[in-house]
C-alpha cells in the first residue's frame, strides 16, 4: 500500500480527493476526514444492509486507509506530494475538486453544515514541508495527536522505519516458531500484540503514529470487539495498525475479520 | 364515491410502529376535517382498536370475508374522534391469512365505495403476497422503518417483493405474462434477484418491454417514515436508505421524514389513549404532522400533474 505500488494518481483521484480534503490540510483535518469517511461508509453499509455491498465497502475502506496512512506520515506525504506535482502540474487546483462520494449531496451537506463554520475555510497558506506548524486542537481531535510537531512526527516515523527494518529477522524467527509444531501463522489479537512487542513499539507510540486512540489499538489486540461500533470502524483502524507495523495487510484483515465475525455469530446464537 | 384515497402502511418487520403511525395519521386527517376510516388488516395480530381506546368490536373484517356480513359499512365502529371510524381486523387470522387475490379486490373495491375522504390501512408485519397485494392496491404506499438492521433488511425485502408482485400483476394487462412468469421464479436462469436486475433485463429486451418496465417504475412509489429515531446518526439512515435503494434496486423511494423515540408514545399506549389525543404537542406528533402535510402536498401535486397530463392527452 505504498504510493508507488498502487498510485491513485493514475486512477483519477488523489489521496486528498479520496479523503475530501485540500492538499494543504493539517494532520488533524486529515485525521478527522478519515473518521468522517469511516462514519459515512458505516452509515452507507448500515442503510444498505442485506443489499450485498460488501466488496464495494471493502474497496472503499482500503482506499481511505491507504490515503490516510500515507498522508498521516510526513515522510510518505512529502514524497507523495512530489509525485503528485510531477504527474499533474496543476494538481494544486485539482485537489479542490471534491471526489464524487456515493452519499447524496443533500446528506453530505447536512453532515458538514455544522462543521464548515466551525473549522472555517481551510488554510490556503503555501505548502511548506519544513514549517513546524503546531497542530491545532479541535474538538474531536484525539489527544495523542495534539502537540505533535511535524519534526516530531518525522522522528516517529524514522524511528518506526528503523524498528520495522531491524526486526525483520526476529519476526521471521517468531513466524517459524509458530509454524514449528504443525501450526500456522494466524493473525489474532495476541499475535499482533506479540509482534508489536518484538518490534519494541509501545501502544502509546503506535497511537501517536497512527493517530488512532489507544483504546482502539488495545481493543484490537485484546479482541475486545465491543469497542467498535461496526466492522467498518474495526477495519479502518486495523488498516492503520497493520500498515504502521509493516505487516501483510490483506492476510491480516481476512484472518482478523474472520475472528470478529465468529465472535458476532457466537453472540447472536 | 371515486374520490377516497387509500393509504396503506406496511414495512415488513413487526413492532416498528405501523399501528402507531396508522392510528395517529388517521386522527390527524380526521382532525383536519376529513372523513376517515381506519382499517385494521394486521391479519393475525389486529389491535388497532386498542391503539384507539375502543373496546373490542363485535363485528370485524372476518365477518365480511366469510360473507356473514355483506355490507361493509356494517363493520364500521365509531371512535371518540369526530370523523374517524374503525374497521376492526380479523379476530382469528387463520381463515383470512391466505386470501385469494379476488377476495382482496372485493374488499378493496368495497372500501373504495365507502363514504370517506381517506381510508388508512394498517397492514401489519410481513412481506408475504397477502400484505404486499394490499400495499400495491393503495393510492399512497407508506412504509415504517426503524434504524435497525433487521428492520432495514425487511424493508428492502418488502420493496423487492412489492415491485416484483406489481410487475407480475400488471404483466397480465400488457400481455407479457408469459415473459414475466418464468423470470420471477426464484431459480430463474437469468439471475434476476433484485428489481435492478429485473429492470436491466427488461431494458435489454427493448421495445414494448422497456416501455412496460418504465411505466411500472413510475407507478411504484413507496414512501418511508423512519420511526424510533434516537440519535443524530439515526436521522441520516432515511436518506442513506433512499440512496441505497436507488443504487442497488434502481427504485426511487421517497423519504418522508423521521419520528423521534419518545416516552410519550408508550405512555399513550399504556393509557389506551392515542398520542394525537393524549399529547398533541409532543415531539413525535409534531413530526408526524409535518409528515402528514407532506404526504398530502405530494398527493395534490401528483393529482394535478396527472389531471394536466390527461387534459393534454385529450
Amino acid at each position: 500500500m505504498t504510493p508507488r505500488e498502487n498510485s491513485p494518481i493514475h486512477e483519477g483521484a488523489s489521496y486528498y480527493q479520496t479523503l475530501s480534503v485540500p492538499s494543504t490540510a493539517t494532520l488533524v483535518e486529515i485525521r478527522n476526514a478519515y473518521e468522517e469517511k469511516l462514519e459515512e461508509a458505516h452509515l452507507e453499509a448500515f442503510a444498505a444492509y442485506s443489499l450485498f455491498p460488501e466488496e464495494e465497502t471493502e474497496l472503499k475502506l482500503l482506499q481511505y486507509g491507504q490515503a490516510f496512512v500515507t498522508l498521516a506520515n510526513p515522510i510518505a506525504r512529502a514524497k507523495y506530494d512530489d509525485e503528485l506535482q510531477q504527474e499533474t502540474p496543476d494538481a494544486e487546483q485539482a485537489d479542490f475538486r471534491q471526489d464524487g462520494s456515493s452519499i447524496s449531496k443533500p446528506m453530505l451537506a447536512e453532515k458538514t453544515a455544522g462543521k464548515k463554520t466551525e473549522t472555517a475555510p481551510f488554510p490556503h497558506k503555501a505548502k511548506n514541508k519544513q514549517t513546524e506548524e503546531k497542530l491545532e486542537l479541535t474538538k474531536s481531535a484525539p489527544k495523542e495527536v495534539v502537540g505533535q510537531t511535524q519534526v516530531e512526527r518525522q522522528d516517529f516515523y524514522l524511528n518506526l522505519a528503523v524498528k520495522n527494518e531491524l526486526t525483520e529477522e526476529t519476526l521471521e524467527e517468531y513466524y517459524s516458531k509458530l509454524r514449528a509444531h504443525g501450526g500456522q501463522v494466524f493473525f489474532n489479537g495476541a499475535v499482533l500484540k506479540q509482534i508489536r512487542e518484538l518490534k519494541s513499539i509501545t501502544l502509546d507510540e503506535l497511537a501517536k503514529i497512527t493517530c488512532i486512540r489507544i483504546t482502539y489499538l488495545k481493543a484490537i489486540e485484546d479482541e475486545d470487539f465491543k469497542k467498535f461500533t461496526s466492522e467498518i470502524y474495526l477495519k479502518g483502524y486495523l488498516i492503520c495498525y497493520v500498515e504502521a507495523m509493516n505487516l501483510p495487510l490483506e492476510q491480516i484483515i481476512e484472518e482478523y475479520i474472520h475472528l470478529y465475525n465468529n465472535h458476532r455469530e457466537a453472540e447472536k446464537g | 364515491m371515486e374520490n377516497n384515497k387509500i393509504l396503506a402502511i406496511g414495512g415488513g418487520k413487526g413492532g416498528v410502529g405501523k399501528s402507531f403511525v396508522a392510528s395517529n395519521l388517521g386522527i390527524l386527517l380526521a382532525q383536519s376535517g376529513s372523513k376517515v376510516i381506519l382499517a385494521d388488516l394486521d391479519l393475525g395480530g389486529a389491535n388497532l382498536h386498542t391503539w384507539l381506546g375502543v373496546n373490542n368490536p363485535s363485528k370485524s373484517l372476518s365477518d365480511f370475508i366469510s360473507r356473514e356480513t355483506l355490507n361493509i359499512s356494517k363493520l364500521l365502529v365509531s371512535t371518540n374522534i369526530p370523523g374517524l371510524s374503525l374497521i376492526s381486523g380479523a379476530k382469528d387470522g387463520v381463515e383470512i391469512a391466505n386470501l385469494k387475490y379476488t377476495q382482496k379486490r372485493r374488499f378493496l373495491s368495497a372500501l373504495r365505495n365507502m363514504d370517506a375522504d381517506y381510508i388508512v390501512i394498517d397492514l401489519g408485519a410481513g412481506t408475504s403476497y397477502n400484505t404486499v397485494d394490499f400495499f400495491l392496491l393503495a393510492d399512497i404506499q407508506l412504509m415504517v422503518v426503524i434504524p435497525e438492521p433487521t428492520s432495514i433488511e425487511n424493508a428492502y425485502r418488502f420493496i423487492k417483493n412489492s415491485f416484483f408482485r406489481q410487475v407480475f400483476h400488471n404483466s397480465k394487462k400488457f400481455g407479457l405474462k408469459s415473459v414475466v412468469t418464468p423470470i420471477l421464479r426464484i431459480d430463474n436462469p437469468y439471475n434476476i434477484t433484485t428489481p435492478k436486475t429485473l429492470i436491466d433485463y427488461f431494458n435489454k429486451l427493448g421495445g414494448s418491454k422497456t416501455v412496460f418496465i418504465e411505466e411500472q417504475l413510475q407507478i411504484f412509489m413507496p414512501k418511508i417514515i423512519l420511526n424510533q429515531v434516537r440519535t443524530e446518526k439515526d436521522k441520516l439512515v432515511g436518506l442513506a436508505m433512499k440512496d441505497a435503494c436507488s443504487k442497488y434496486f434502481n427504485i426511487n423511494m421517497t423519504f418522508l421524514g423521521y419520528i423521534s423515540e419518545d416516552e410519550s408514545v408508550w405512555k399513550s399506549v399504556l393509557n389506551r389513549k392515542p398520542l394525537a389525543v393524549a399529547s398533541p404537542d409532543s415531539v413525535p406528533m409534531q413530526q408526524l404532522k409535518t409528515i402528514c402535510s407532506d404526504i398530502l402536498l405530494k398527493e395534490t401535486e401528483l393529482t394535478s400533474k396527472n389531471n394536466l397530463l390527461s387534459k393534454l392527452a385529450q
